[in-house]
């Protein structure tokens, strides 16, 4: 998936950036450019670099809630 | 061939956006856009699904961080722009005896975006649903689309129509084997599983 339009930059590439040590969207954004012109997919990397802590805030993503959801 | 661009987000205000969206139809063909396809959720009013056909003109990227497509977020007073998908179709599978009638009312949409491993993931996956088939169409699965992501070999979109609301919850909660990619739905930037149904195909004026 692309999560910055602005610069085409995707999933894989803002993975690999967090993997090798990004922790904040500032990091992210000097390392790949992800976020850094309209910022407005900034909420996608904050929650890429929350899934990959060694202690998630929020633990893992509900995949569904309510009745939909999976045990 | 057609490239197809997905996002599944929230919309803050979904009827104002659906009463506004016939002013955005005029400027899609400038992306080459030629159908829309919008899915609501069945359990969050305000969560869509959107898939944009596109005729290809150019690169993926050029397409991505043109104006209309934010002006299509923004018209809809989307301020988070979500991860957005853009691949091609490789497998059409039409399950029930009458497929090729439109989905019934009651078909649910169950789509999800996840990894399937490299290097052979989706040949896995292609093969295990054509092994799966009789299962599948047994379980109420009467469409599956398969499509491989342009900018990660193994990254797939995959929407599946499935009869009805009921036949979709059993099918979550005990998938066949064939629909493993379930489970890795909702991890990072990939959006969780959406359960939902047709609002409306949209063929956008002037393509």
């Amino acid at each position: 998936m692309y999560i910055c339009l602005c610069l085409g930059v995707t999933t894989s590439t803002v993975q690999q950036v967090i993997d090798t040590g990004a922790r904040s969207t500032k990091q992210v954004a000097e390392a790949c450019g992800a976020g850094s012109v309209c910022g407005r997919c900034n909420h996608t990397i904050r929650t890429m670099i929350e899934a990959a802590a060694p202690d998630p805030p929020r633990g893992r993503p509900d995949r569904l809630r309510r009745r939909w959801g999976r045990g | 061939m057609s490239l197809v661009l997905a996002a599944d987000y929230r919309v803050p205000d979904f009827d104002h956006w659906w009463a506004t969206l016939t002013g955005d139809l005029p400027r899609l063909p400038s992306l080459g856009a030629h159908h829309i396809v919008v899915y609501r959720s069945l359990e969050d009013a305000s969560r869509i699904f959107v898939t944009i056909g596109v005729r290809e003109r150019g690169p993926v990227d050029a397409l991505l961080r043109s104006p209309v497509m934010f002006s299509w977020f923004d018209s809809a007073g989307v301020r988070e722009i979500p991860p957005m998908f853009a691949g091609q179709v490789v497998e059409k599978l039409d399950l029930a005896a009458d497929a090729a009638a439109p989905a019934a009312a009651s078909a649910v949409i169950v789509a999800a975006i996840a990894p399937v491993g490299r290097p052979e993931g989706l040949d896995r996956l292609r093969a295990s649903v054509h092994a799966a088939a009789a299962r599948l169409a047994a379980s109420g699965v009467r469409r599956f689309w398969i499509y491989r992501a342009l900018d990660d070999q193994a990254e797939v979109m995959i929407l599946q129509e499935i009869a009805t609301e009921r036949q979709a919850e059993q099918w979550i909660h005990h998938p066949d084997a064939a629909a493993a990619f379930m489970a890795e739905a909702g991890e990072g930037a990939y959006p969780p599983l959406f359960v939902g149904r047709l609002v409306r195909a949209i063929e956008v004026p002037g393509n």
